[in-house]
């Protein structure tokens, strides 16, 4: 392959090392990784240094179908010459942009990218299998798609929703190895994993790292090196709603993203519109937000959805909807620091929170959601009322 | 006998059973289907529940009372198990019955527990195949409902949570293609692939090629197939094996796989994909606890 040493030197020394204990037979390697970070660069650098510099058969899985067409599609725009295809009933050369499709297992010197439910439905081999996005499937899941496999990197933001079970999995609760678990924390329990994390965000300014740094049990910092807007990082309107669709939330919310549609960022020495999203955590929530915008010009570009749909998605301004505000009662879905976080991590300058003054009498201080939702949404206020520099 | 309710999924109403009862520490009472009562104490408890004696027990309390005083042991998993078929998906038909009995009233005699469950609809497993015998489901529907029952009753033998699990998962994906399964909604593609028509378009003694309008879900299963018109299933109930599935833009092909089984080209077939009966349940894999082993060891490179 082209010069493997300069493209190990790209990796930021956690996924180097990740890569150092894959390549020195480690079983099972962990590599967490906090918001814009950099996961799927690191995958596709990673990737073709096992199967280019390493001759190792490579299996790269993601949850997604969309998920395997971006890494696949990543992994051949680094140019190191080593093959990349996809594999699966699920992928079509229409959409595969350029990634051959085939079937069967990957050689040595060989990436083959799939999904987690395609590999676990096969019976494929492979030597070393890296699974995308960890955090958002079971162990079970994993634990059926890497049966081929030799050796499992896995890599996640522990941040995120973890995967949709549709079934109450509270009976497997009690077990260290329980299959309903998301993956990367059942398999950081096998004897021998070597755990390692990112240390910075590419997408998230300091303030927004603040807000979220309780939400994470590894310290990162912000790399960003400019916003591209001017005004604060984060803002936080509180309203006296009293039910999730209440006409103050959601008029809020609207006004708020059609402020921003209208702004300008600068990003690499150019001034460009925005882009902009609404994120609220109930799909009434985003139904009549969709049509309240759908009536404004402003509100043309606007992206509307469920913190569960716009899971891996950037903007460079986004509002979310306090999952608690205007709620009558704190649901299990509702307090989910997993959805909190991605609601918060979603933007590149400005967060816009809109939250209710209900919300901080639901918060259980008695739980770890009713401390730590508590503590993050204090921070975000604090963020709020600080004047940023940028 | 008096029965306010089952462990989920252990006990069938309608098979024999025994009815665990406590009476302090480390002692029960182990009533059988037959009425004669004996006291036991834990080790007998488990080593007549190790050769799968269907029990019941009064409640979650007496439930938690069993694991406790049995931790560390075999029935440790069966708890689990219980509590895990109680959470199937379709509410594997016997928690409603089981919470509806609880939040209304302490002790029910067994005619009062199946008025319950006649209000409910259909109250559990055994209910939902004596429905199906009396034709209240389809036809796709009552294999369905075969399936998941063999499937419930399968996982009483399995002691492997990821075996459970997956059992779960196909048992969830087996309810939601239940009720849309269902003569009315035949003709159309359905939203997990479940069912569809196909059109015959090669036959052989035992190989049929037929065409369809989507793609089926899944490249691996059973599906049953039925010629328009003459019921379902057809040919003698007789399954045949998906074998093969090609896409393309006029559509796809499946090659069914039977014993003698013949059709003639132009023959309609509605086909039931069915891709999640748990055969093999979790396959076995070297990520599983019990079979850990050690990772290749290699040298790592300078530039690294």
């Amino acid at each position: 392959m082209n010069d493997a040493a300069a493209l190990a030197d790209r990796l930021p020394a956690p996924a180097r090392d990740a890569l150092k204990a894959i390549w020195a037979g480690t079983e099972t390697v962990i590599l967490d990784s906090p918001p814009g970070a950099g996961k799927t660069e690191a995958i596709s650098l990673i990737a073709p240094l096992l199967a280019g510099a390493g001759r190792f058969p490579v299996t790269v899985a993601s949850p997604t179908v969309a998920g395997a067409y971006l890494i696949a599609e990543r992994i051949q725009r680094q140019n190191t010459g080593v093959p990349v295809m996809l594999t699966g009933g699920s992928f079509t050369p229409r959409r595969a942009a350029g990634v051959p499709c085939v079937s069967g297992n990957p050689a040595p010197g060989e990436i083959y990218v799939s999904t987690i439910a395609s590999r676990g439905a096969g019976r494929g081999r492979t030597g070393i299998m890296i699974v995308d996005e960890a955090y958002q499937a079971t162990a079970l899941a994993v634990r059926n798609a890497a049966r081929g496999a030799d050796q499992l990197l896995l890599v996640g933001d522990p941040g995120q929703i973890g995967p949709v079970i549709p079934f109450d999995q509270t009976g497997f609760d009690m077990l260290e190895d329980n299959p309903a678990g998301r993956a990367p924390d059942v398999f950081a329990s096998r004897k021998g994993t070597v755990r390692t994390h990112l240390e910075s965000t590419w997408r998230l300014g300091a303030a927004t790292v603040e807000a979220i740094a309780p939400l994470y049990s590894f310290p990162f910092a912000s790399a960003r090196s400019e916003s591209g807007y001017e005004g604060n990082e984060i803002l936080v309107a509180e309203t006296g709603a009293t039910s999730v669709i209440d006409p103050r939330l959601m008029r809020t919310a609207a006004d708020r993203a059609c402020g921003l549609a209208r702004r300008t960022v600068v990003r690499d020495g150019r001034e460009k519109a925005a882009t902009v999203a609404v994120i609220a955590t109930r799909n009434e929530q985003t139904s009549i937000l969709a049509s309240m915008l759908a009536a404004r010009a402003e509100g043309a570009g606007i992206v509307v959805g469920t913190a569960d749909l716009l899971q891996g998605a950037e903007y460079d301004c986004v509002v979310a909807i306090d999952p608690l505000a205007g709620a009558a009662t704190a649901t299990g879905h509702a307090v989910a620091l997993g959805r909190l976080c991605v609601m918060l991590s979603r933007h590149r300058t400005h967060l816009t929170f809109v939250t209710a003054s209900q919300v901080a009498r639901l918060l259980d201080r008695e739980t770890e959601w009713g401390t730590v939702g508590m503590e993050v949404r204090e921070r975000l206020a604090k963020a709020s009322n600080r004047k940023d520099p940028s | 006998m008096t029965e306010r309710t089952t462990i989920p999924g252990i006990a069938v109403p309608g098979i024999a059973h025994a009815f665990l009862a406590w009476r302090g520490e480390g002692v029960w009472d182990w009533r059988s289907a037959d009425g004669t009562q004996e006291t036991v104490d834990v080790p007998e408890l488990v080593r007549r529940l190790k050769r799968g004696v269907p029990v019941a027990v009064a409640d979650e309390a007496v439930l938690d009372r069993l694991v406790d005083e049995t931790r560390g042991t075999w029935m440790e998993k069966i708890a689990i198990l219980a509590r895990v078929r109680g959470a199937m998906p379709g509410g594997s038909l016997v928690v409603p019955v089981r919470r509806a009995v609880a939040s209304k009233r302490p002790a029910l005699e067994q005619a009062d527990l199946d008025a319950q469950r006649a209000s409910l609809g259909i109250g559990t497993i055994q209910g939902m195949l004596e429905e199906a015998r009396k034709g209240a489901f389809s036809p796709a529907q009552a294999v369905q409902a075969g399936d998941i029952a063999a499937l419930e009753e399968r996982m009483g033998r399995e002691s492997d949570p990821y075996w459970w699990m997956s059992a779960m998962e196909k048992a969830a994906a087996a309810w939601a293609a239940m009720r849309i399964a269902d003569p009315g909604i035949r003709a159309r593609a359905t939203s997990d692939g479940t069912v569809t028509e196909a059109t015959v378009v090669r036959s052989t003694p035992s190989r049929i090629v037929a065409r369809c309008v989507r793609p089926p879900r899944a490249r691996v299963g059973k599906a049953m197939v039925q010629v328009a018109g003459t019921g379902w299933p057809t040919l003698g109930g007789r399954t045949f094996r998906l074998a093969a599935s090609s896409v393309s833009r006029a559509g796809f092909e499946i090659v069914l796989t039977g014993k003698d089984i013949q059709m003639a080209p132009g023959m309609k077939l509605t086909v039931m994909e069915d891709p999640f009966l748990p055969r093999e349940g979790a396959p076995r894999s070297k990520w599983s606890r019990q079979s850990r082993s050690a990772g290749p060891s290699r040298e790592v490179p300078g530039w690294l």
